[in-house]
């Protein structure tokens, strides 16, 4: 059961609903010990992969492993796996004591330090039913169970969304602090590019079903670059090929590259037009990648 | 390895999770999650009590005159039906409260497979059932001890427990295919319902023929047997169904239920029928049948299995095992108990063997049946796929099925329904005759053809099903008393016609002629009694009872015997027998027997009380009948011995000796008393003259064959 | 004591990190032998991924600023304050770097700009009256 130093590989995963399709190729690889980071736009299919994942839905084609394991393997696969949904549905009669305890039951191992940690850390009463929490509290309950199972994957989908700062802080936190050296790894789906840029070391971008972008965080930000080129008035300047978000004002165009930005600034340069290249953060590169994305997928 | 291993490393706790400890901490869950459930029993516990008392004691209902006995049967009925409510909420809940909340996901993100999720659920979701069933039971039997005395609630505690897991059954199977409790309990109570008046009615009624008898005897088992199906789809539709997709989930769920049911009513099925078939030494109840006098071969209806009888019933007292039917006492129901197995049975009279069996549809009466005198041949007439729900009548009339069959080389020689040139006999209404040599059945029965539907007439046909001919002469026996015979010489019949004349009817296809009516107006009705043609064909002894209105009120009957010769000419009255002098609407049981090849005729004429009986002789060309010196104070039959000039008048009660009748008039002893008292039942004489009897032996019934001058008898069967 | 990651700059998190390290040893405010926080508690505290604090302290360590004890944490090294210089050097480079664009982008001469820098180092802030 090698892994190949991956968590998550898939090969052509395609899921259809009818004729709906959901998932369409994705060759995903997800490295141990990273924070890999799923985003994509509403719809996008980010969901259903992680479903795949945890076999609550089967593909229709391709394969999908977790460690080396197919998933297909549900069980065997998810006593290595934590997950915590937006708006976690939880069982609102139920005390987040009992939750722990019904949990710690459920797999092989149970770290109670690490709930006890949390918990208390974030103030939530071990005796409190989970129908009087906020939902800021819900996820971080949710969250301190599946820690203390000790996952050797942690899915977070959407988790995020919808909480207060404080309890996003503390979602983040906790997640940083079970980084214990590389044994374990994150896959976080969301919208909320701005916390996930800080945290993940890699990421891929889910449109439309297809993943169009995976890459280490870094590299992809190094690499994509907004050029900006002053020139004269009403010149119609030819963007070099793979540019997308081209604006052109009067006396400047911009554009967004993908790849081979730094040839392509000094290729302008040479040329004499004032050349100057911006970082981009990560919501502006998936934002020019969605825009830029071919329609009429599957 | 016993039990889990912990080891502490870095506050960690390791343990070795053995597949019982991971089903416990679902378990605890599921039970944990349910206990609202267990406080509404509760509640339901204390208010079955308390509605009890109200009834009781409150004076408005004292208006319905509400009995103490009938008070106990609500009762029982309440504390039986109340946790049947329980075990719907609780299997209702278990999967489609959880879709409702979204938290299904949640369930199986676990690291369990769907099975073992469903297994927690429907075990916590049993114990639930379970609990609650008991609290609702054990509150209500402690807070009212007298009543729960009146009411036998530990003999109904099995039916409960069926009901509870039944209705279990249901409720998880429609949780699994709804997206919420309420939608789960809607299609539990409408699928419930289809399920046990829907197969009850359509299953039932095609299972009845299947098994030979009344399915819902055994309703445990088919209970049961759903109860698995609804299991098993609903375990499937977990496992297999789609998460998301909610018509994929029912285009999966029903079509399983419906494969479950149809493999659970067919598996039930051929268990049932191999429980039920015919062992020799299992019978209980042995019914002779139409004995054919002298002949070999002697058919029975025998009935195995028996239905257990009511809990807490008397054993002699006959009920039906009904759930809330109160006690009968002994002698209150119309019927015995019912049997699973029943069978007609044709034995060897000298070998005791049998020769063939049929396994009999599910009526309680039998059909007709019939053997031919030298034991060759057996027909069964049998009428599928009635149902008899405590009525005689059929519920859906379908064609009467014949068998004849060779009993000598165990072949089968037709079945089915007799049909020839587009006319088919629809319904065979009487028992069937053979003639003498077994050449000819003959038997009544209504056809249908292109023409339309023909009431009633009789036919004869070759045991082979060939040769089907309809001889149009009414005959309509048993209805109105009109018995029809074959003659000896095997070329006619004699029937009654629709306008009352007794005929001769040519097996050719000629015409029937009339040989003798009775034409009087002041008769009103006329019963006829006996109807014997002699052995050699030469004559016909005709036993009358004419209704004749009375002065100055009722009816009177006069019972007359008439002798007709076949070869034509006037019949004559040779016997007349005044009405009774008490009551004189009373009919006059009258038998006749033919001794010596028709050279005697005894009559033995008598009310059915025993006075007044009247034992005459006639000898053909005497113009009237001598009575014998006899008079019989006691009802007894009288049957000629087959190729003899004797015949025996076998008592119908225990304290005289069977007598035997000689040709002169006198009567000597045969056998005992003590023989009459044990064998009850006289059923006629084999071709050995031997009598047959049915008598007792070890409480059970048996056919015993006995030496009318020895006394010897031996057991024929079982 | 670290401030917090600013996401909208552009600015890779990982030079943000190493810069606000520059920046403390060059100003005094962290001195040889002081521990810095570990990985984690970094990571946890900046809400970053701690691969980056990790990649920051590897390198610092390589360039000589930090010096790693097994087992004991994270220390300013000695040669820190050499380093200081070169460093103080580059972060006030990079920033004229960035003020040199824009100068370009105006169109403002570059003896004007010059002066105004003399200004604001005398005076310490923006002479408003000195500009026209």
């Amino acid at each position: 059961m090698s892994d190949n130093g991956y968590a998550v590989v898939s090969q052509r995963l395609t899921k259809c609903f009818g004729r709906k399709v959901a998932l369409d190729c994705v060759d995903i690889h997800v490295p141990v010990g990273s924070i890999y980071g799923l985003v994509g736009p509403n719809g996008a299919g980010k969901t259903t992969l992680i479903r795949c994942l945890l076999d609550l839905l089967r593909p229709t084609r391709g394969s999908l492993t977790v460690f080396g394991c197919d998933a297909s393997r549900g069980p065997t696969v998810r006593r290595r796996i934590g997950h915590v949904a937006a708006l976690q549905p939880m069982w609102e009669w139920m005390r987040v004591r009992e939750l722990a305890k019904f949990m710690s039951g459920c797999y092989p191992r149970w770290n109670a330090d690490a709930v006890s940690r949390l918990l208390d850390r974030t103030g939530i009463d071990r005796g409190a039913r989970i129908e009087t929490l906020s939902r800021g509290q819900r996820t971080l309950a949710a969250l301190a169970v599946q820690i203390g199972h000790d996952p050797d994957l942690l899915i977070l989908d959407e988790a995020l969304t919808g909480l207060d700062p404080l309890a996003r802080r503390e979602i983040l936190r906790s997640v940083i602090e079970m980084m214990h050296g590389q044994r374990r790894t994150v896959l976080i789906a969301g919208q909320d590019l701005s916390d996930m840029e800080r945290i993940c070391d890699h990421v891929g971008i889910l449109v439309e079903g297809r993943l169009v972008v995976e890459a280490p965080l870094e590299a992809l930000r190094l690499r994509t670059k907004r050029l900006r080129v002053s020139h004269a008035p009403d010149t119609q300047l030819s963007t070099p090929a793979g540019a997308t978000s081209v604006e052109r004002g009067l006396r400047e165009t911009r554009f967004v590259l993908g790849d081979g930005a730094d040839d392509v600034l000094h290729e302008l340069r040479a040329q004499g037009l004032q050349t100057d290249a911006d970082d981009l953060s990560l919501e502006e590169i998936v934002v020019c990648l969605a825009q830029s994305a071919p329609a009429g997928v599957g | 390895m016993s039990g889990p291993i912990r080891a502490r490393w870095g506050g960690l706790r390791l343990s070795n999770i053995r597949g019982i400890t991971i089903m416990r901490s679902l378990l605890i869950r599921e039970f944990h999650q349910g206990r609202s459930l267990l406080a509404f029993s509760a509640l339901l516990g204390i208010l079955v009590p308390a509605g009890y008392v109200a009834l009781s004691h409150t004076s408005p209902y004292r208006l319905y005159a509400v009995g103490q006995s009938e008070l106990a049967a609500i009762f029982g009925k309440l504390i039986l039906l109340l946790p049947l409510v329980v075990a719907l909420f609780a299997g209702a809940g278990l999967f489609a409260a959880e879709r409702d909340r979204g938290t299904l996901p949640v369930l199986f993100a676990l690291p369990f497979s769907r099975r073992r999720i469903w297994l927690a659920k429907a075990l916590a979701g049993l114990a639930l059932t379970g609990t609650g069933a008991a609290i609702i039971v054990g509150l209500s039997v402690l807070l009212l001890p007298q009543a729960a005395r009146a009411f036998p609630v530990a003999a109904f505690l099995p039916d409960l427990c069926l009901g509870l897991i039944f209705v279990f059954s249901v409720a998880l199977f429609a949780s699994t295919v709804s997206g919420s409790a309420i939608a789960a309990m809607v299609v539990a109570l409408l699928l419930g319902g289809l399920l046990v008046l829907g197969m009850g009615f359509v299953w039932m009624g095609l299972a009845g023929p299947l098994l030979g008898y009344h399915p819902l005897l055994d309703l445990a088992l088919w209970g049961l047997a759903f109860a698995a199906a609804l299991l098993c789809a609903s375990a499937l539709v977990v496992s297999r169904g789609e998460l998301l997709q909610s018509r994929r989930r029912h285009l999966l769920a029903f079509p399983a239920l419906l494969a479950g049911l149809l493999v659970s009513v067919f598996l039930v099925s051929a268990v049932a029928r191999w429980a039920t078939r015919y062992q020799r030494d299992r019978v209980e109840v042995v019914l002779p049948l139409h004995a054919t006098p002298g002949s070999p071969v002697l058919m029975l209806s025998t009935q195995a299995d028996p239905v257990p009888l009511e809990r807490g019933a008397d054993t002699k007292g006959w009920s039906r095992r009904a759930t809330g039917r109160e006690t009968n006492e002994v002698g209150n129901s119309s019927r015995g108990p019912l049997y699973r197995s029943a069978y007609y049975v044709a034995i060897d009279l000298h070998s005791g063997r049998e020769l063939f069996t049929l396994r009999q549809p599910a009526s309680p009466d039998p059909q007709g049946v019939a053997c031919s005198k030298d034991g060759r041949f057996a027909a069964v007439t049998t009428v599928p796929g009635s149902i008899t729900w405590g009525q005689p009548e059929e519920l859906y009339p379908r064609p009467s099925r014949l068998h004849v069959y060779d009993l000598q080389r165990g072949t089968r020689l037709f079945a089915g329904t007799p049909e020839t040139a587009g006319v088919k006999v629809e319904h065979i209404d009487s028992w069937p005759q053979w003639s003498g040599s077994g050449r000819y059945l003959a038997f009544h029965a209504s056809s249908r053809s292109i023409e339309g539907r023909n009431p009633g007439s009789l036919w004869i046909m070759h045991p082979d099903g060939t040769g089907l001919r309809d001889l149009h002469i009414w005959a309509p026996y048993p209805f109105l008393h009109r018995p029809w015979v074959w003659s000896p010489t095997e070329d006619v019949l004699y029937a009654y016609d629709d306008e009352e004349q007794l005929c001769r009817v040519p097996i050719d296809g000629q015409k029937p002629e009339v040989v003798w009516s009775l034409n009087d107006p002041a008769v009103r009705k006329t019963y006829v009694l006996a109807l014997e043609p002699s052995p050699d064909g030469r004559w016909l002894a005709l036993a009358l009872s004419r209704e004749i209105a009375g002065d100055p009120e009722g009816i009177i009957r006069i019972t007359t015997v008439h002798a007709i010769p076949t070869s034509g000419g006037q019949g004559r009255a040779i016997a007349t027998f005044t009405p009774h002098p008490i009551h004189p609407s009373r009919i006059c049981n009258t038998q006749l027997a033919w001794v010596a090849e028709g050279r005697s005729l005894f009559i033995l004429a008598g009310f059915f009380d025993g006075d007044n009986s009247h034992l005459l002789r006639w000898h053909p060309g005497e113009s009237i009948s001598e009575p014998t010196d006899t008079k019989l104070t006691y009802p007894a039959r009288l049957v000629a011995i087959p190729e003899s000039a004797e015949a025996l008048v076998y008592p119908g009660d225990g304290d005289h000796a069977p007598l035997l009748l000689n040709e002169d008039g006198g009567l000597r002893p045969v056998l005992s008393a003590e023989f009459a008292r044990e064998h009850s039942w006289f059923i006629g004489f084999d071709d050995t003259g031997r009598i047959l009897t049915r008598g007792w032996r070890n409480d059970r019934p048996a056919v015993f064959a006995s030496d009318l001058h020895t006394g010897r008898s031996q057991q024929l069967y079982p | 004591m670290f401030d917090p990651i600013d996401t909208k700059s552009g600015l890779p998190f990982y030079r943000q990190i190493t810069d606000q390290i520059h920046r403390a040893v060059a100003a005094g405010k962290l001195q040889r032998g002081d521990q810095l926080p570990s990985v984690r508690e970094l990571a946890m505290q900046l809400l970053v991924n701690p691969n980056t604090v990790a990649k920051v302290y590897r390198d610092l360590e390589r360039d000589g600023l930090l010096r790693a004890r097994r087992g004991q944490g994270t220390y300013i090294a000695a040669s820190a304050s050499s380093l200081a210089e070169r460093e103080r050097s580059r972060l006030i480079a990079e920033q004229l770097e960035q003020v040199a664009t824009d100068v370009r982008a105006f169109g403002m001469p570059s003896e004007s700009a010059v002066d105004l820098f003399r200004d604001i180092l005398t005076n310490g802030r923006t002479a408003k009256e000195g500009l026209s």
